[in-house]
């Protein structure tokens, strides 16, 4: 393996985590106040619920083993972000008829997408509840990019360990382009490798932004947003580590 | 019986069977963490002893519902395939025995956080009640043997389905993950408690913990810890809570999980029929447009109906 | 829950020293790595466990403000890629690369303000080689299928590629793992916890991972076609599973003791 296929997959791998950290900074996060109806969101943990909607597009990501490169990458962005947008029309489907409370944001006096006045539908003694149209946005964009890294450190591991199981040198063409017909079997090893270097990534990179926001988010209009580059650097430097040691083994 | 039936039929059976096993999955998902009261609305249960409710509610604190439900649906799959592919046992004996035996895990970890918890909170005077202990423990286990049945059921066939055949037909190119069967079952059980958690726990912690408080509003700070501790009939433990989030805010969740799957598994269906891997992309933007509209339907709909928030009502509601 | 900002830790009674926790770990769980015996290897994890369920107790106290499990899933995951480093070239250089990634980890995090916690890296550090000491010691006992010694060769074998990764048991291992680490300070979590009671826990836990592993070297028995592994899969279940009973009677024992009361039944607020 040559010096600048190395190089490529390490910084694929750094860029996926800073792509985790923003994705999971975007995400409308209520934590536990917003299962009580306190807090605008979605009522689970930051790191859950990235973990849960990146793992959706990892699955996408394995079944779509032969593709190439991109268009892997934006499908499995996109089954992640439709995770997430079913995800929030329930939780709104639950707000709503559940217990008949309206969808209502709290930081700011007027929806920042659809400008409506929504500080007169917000409880008195809570920070919002629900999921409005402005966190629905947000929540999509940022399981997206979730999704997008995810699959952006799949790829690299799963297909040097492919071409190293057939015999080939990896080089950069044939790790984003298409595979030879390869059966489902022969995947097994490799895939199941890739998704343990995965899993490990969504959990460091999605845990260390968690720290950063401390339980509530709403959006990319909240004041938390403004810890985004600090946390940014962080994934990366965090990232670049992960990537070190994942070819080390690999290679 | 190969010849008369083409692969795509059978690819849309196994999806058809594939959603309807997730569908019961979710439900029992939500319904488990409802009554051994986990993750989210927990924290309300945990804090009732500090603020001088006193209660018999089970306080299972074992960790988010996404890595516990993701242990049950691991432990579950590595007993299968140590007695499927190791011993050669055949699947439809080795799955029920591989979930048996998880039951075991599941409710030790189950009694280990009770026990943990309570005794954690001697200052406030909570007591260990050993029959709610006790009276759970078998529903918490039952509840936990469905949600790993039938996750362990999808791992299964869509393993099969991409790495073999079924019934002699090789429909690895409609359906099928072809991620080995532990590590499948514990992403598929990571996925189902990230979607019970965020949905489910709405409605057992908004609605059913603190049910004497006025409908229609969030819960502010100022009732939090407050929950409701009598019930229809004596007093409330997590048993009645189950009978009443299983209608509606565990069928939610489970709606929720077979939706994704069915989105999902369309799309790839569509894709590997005409042999383009852009149409996945199209039919994509495609449903997500749909989802936009039907959120924003529902959130006008209610702004309309509901109105904003008008103080002094006059109700009080009961304890 | 935790509660978010640093707080002064009051004077606490422990039963057991940590540094003396940490002392018993390594070195009994690198010797078990390095003689070799499966049964042993998965059993000298044990300890290993209680350090790191000890380690999570320590840096959670401070509060982090999202949940225990999240220090948990973070070390454990630098720990699983430095034991799969350290299968493919040697043991020593994977306990090398776990505890320098753990530090680098410990470093980066504290010095960009993202957790203000005192003495981070060094914490990070010793959870991160207690979470690569449990993995390799379980992998051990899971995937080897000889009963030589190992010092400086490495471990990974054709057979071991397909004990593992074939069919999908590294996902087991890790995760239960995972879970026995950070779950006996979740379970014991309150105004009152005391480090005697999380660490029965963590014995509990610890059985379970290693009857856990006992179960898989049984189907990695049959895979591989070495029916002479089944010996050393005997002993770790039923050790496994005696260690487990053993920590649930005495963890009941001492619940039952130190909780406000222990009623069979009753109505709160009314006693008896």
């Amino acid at each position: 393996m040559d010096f600048i296929t190395v190089t490529v997959i390490l910084l694929a791998i750094s860029t996926a985590g800073v792509l985790i950290s923003i994705g999971t900074m975007l995400l409308p996060i209520g934590g536990a106040p917003a299962a009580m109806f306190t807090s605008t969101g979605i009522a689970t943990g930051a790191e859950m619920m990235l973990t849960g909607s990146g793992i959706t597009g990892i699955l996408m990501s394995a079944a779509l083993f032969r593709e190439g490169g991109l268009i892997v990458m934006v499908n499995a962005g996109l089954s992640s972000a439709i995770m997430m947008s079913t995800v929030m029309l329930i939780c709104n489907l639950l707000a709503v008829y559940g217990r008949g409370i309206p969808p209502a944001l709290y930081t700011r006096e007027k929806d920042p997408v659809t400008g409506e006045n929504v500080k007169i539908y917000v409880t008195p003694g809570t920070t919002g509840h629900g999921i409005p149209t402005s966190c629905f946005i947000s929540g999509v964009i940022g399981a997206f990019l979730g999704g997008f890294g995810g699959s952006l450190t799949f790829i690299p591991v799963f297909r040097v360990l492919m071409i190293k199981s057939l015999g080939l040198t990896p080089s950069i063409e044939s790790i984003f382009s298409q595979l030879v017909e390869v059966s489902g079997s022969s995947a097994v090893s490799s895939i199941a490798a890739a998704s343990i270097a995965v899993l490990g990534m969504f959990l460091i990179n999605a845990n260390i932004t968690a720290y950063a926001i401390r339980g509530v988010i709403e959006g990319w209009w909240d004041p938390k947003f403004k810890n985004a580059p600090r946390t940014a650097l962080a994934c990366f430097l965090a990232s670049m580590v992960f990537g070190f040691i994942t070819l080390l083994f690999i290679l | 019986m190969g010849d008369a039936v083409e692969p795509i039929m059978l690819a849309v059976g196994v999806l058809a069977l594939i959603v309807g096993l997730v569908i019961v999955a979710g439900w029992f998902e939500d319904a488990e963490s409802d009554v051994g009261s986990q993750s989210n609305p927990n924290s309300q249960v945990q804090l009732a002893p500090q603020v001088g409710t006193i209660h018999r509610f089970f306080n299972k604190a074992i960790s988010g519902e996404p890595i516990s439900n993701g242990m049950w649906c691991m432990t579950a799959g590595t007993i299968f395939v140590a007695l499927w592919l190791g011993w050669n046992i055949y699947p439809l004996i080795s799955i029920p025995l591989s979930c048996g035996l998880t039951t075991l895990f599941h409710m030790t970890l189950a009694t280990t956080a009770y026990l943990g918890r309570v005794a954690s909170q001697r200052r406030f005077g909570q007591p260990i009640y050993i029959d709610v202990l006790l009276s759970h423990l078998p529903l918490i286990g039952a509840h936990g043997f469905m949600v790993t049945l039938t996750i362990l059921a999808v791992s299964y066939i869509t393993y099969t389905a991409s790495t073999s055949t079924i019934i002699n037909l090789d429909i690895s190119r409609y359906i099928g993950y072809p991620v080995a069967i532990p590590i499948l079952a514990l992403m598929l059980g990571i996925i189902s408690g990230s979607i019970g958690s965020s949905t489910g726990d709405t409605h057992y912690g908004g609605e059913r913990l603190y049910q004497h408080t006025v409908y229609g509003e969030g819960i502010s700070t100022k009732h939090y810890g407050v929950i409701t501790v009598k019930a229809e009939l004596g007093w409330r433990n997590s048993i009645d809570t189950v009978w009443f989030c299983s209608k509606y805010g565990s069928m939610m969740a489970g709606l929720c999980y077979g939706l994704i799957l069915l989105f999902d598994n369309f799309r790839l269906f569509l894709g590997s029929i005409y042999g383009r891997t852009i149409l996945n992309v199209g039919v994509g933007v495609a449903i997500l447009l749909m989802l936009f509209l039907a959120n924003r339907w529902i959130e006008a709909w209610a702004r309309r109906r509901f109105g904003p928030y008008m103080e002094n009502t006059g109700f009080k509601g009961g304890k | 829950m935790g509660h978010s900002g640093v707080v002064a830790k009051a004077e606490e009674k422990i039963s057991i020293r940590s540094s003396y926790l940490a002392a018993l770990a390594l070195v009994l769980s690198l010797s078990g790595i390095c003689l070799g015996i499966p049964s042993i290897a998965a059993l000298l994890a044990i300890p290993s466990i209680i350090w790191g369920a000890d380690a999570v107790r320590r840096i959670a106290s401070y509060g982090l403000g999202t949940g225990v499990p999240s220090i948990g899933n973070l070390s454990v995951s630098i720990g699983i890629l430095s034991s799969l480093v350290g299968l493919k070239y040697n043991p020593i250089l994977g306990l090398l690369v776990a505890g320098a990634a753990g530090f680098m980890f410990g470093i980066i995090t504290s010095r960009l303000k993202i957790l203000k916690i005192p003495r981070l890296p060094r914490l990070i550090t010793e959870l991160a080689l207690s979470g690569y000491l449990t993995l390799t010691c379980l992998i051990v006992g899971v995937a080897k299928t000889d009963l030589l010694p190992v010092f400086f060769n490495s471990l990974l074998t054709d057979d071991v590629v397909k004990a593992l990764f074939w069919t999908g048991f590294i996902a087991s291992i890790y995760w239960a793992s995972t879970l026995a680490i950070f779950h006996p300070f979740n379970a014991g979590l309150g105004a009152d916890e005391r480090q005697g009671r999380t660490l029965r826990i963590a014995i509990v836990t610890s059985g379970m991972a290693v009857c856990l592993s006992g179960i898989v070297r049984l189907g990695n028995a049959g895979i591989l076609g070495r029916p002479w592994m089944v010996y050393d899969a005997a002993v770790m279940i039923i050790a496994g599973g005696l260690i487990w009973v053993y920590g649930l009677l005495s963890l009941y024992n001492i619940c039952s003791r130190e909780s406000a009361l222990t009623l069979w039944t009753g109505i709160p607020g009314r006693g008896v």
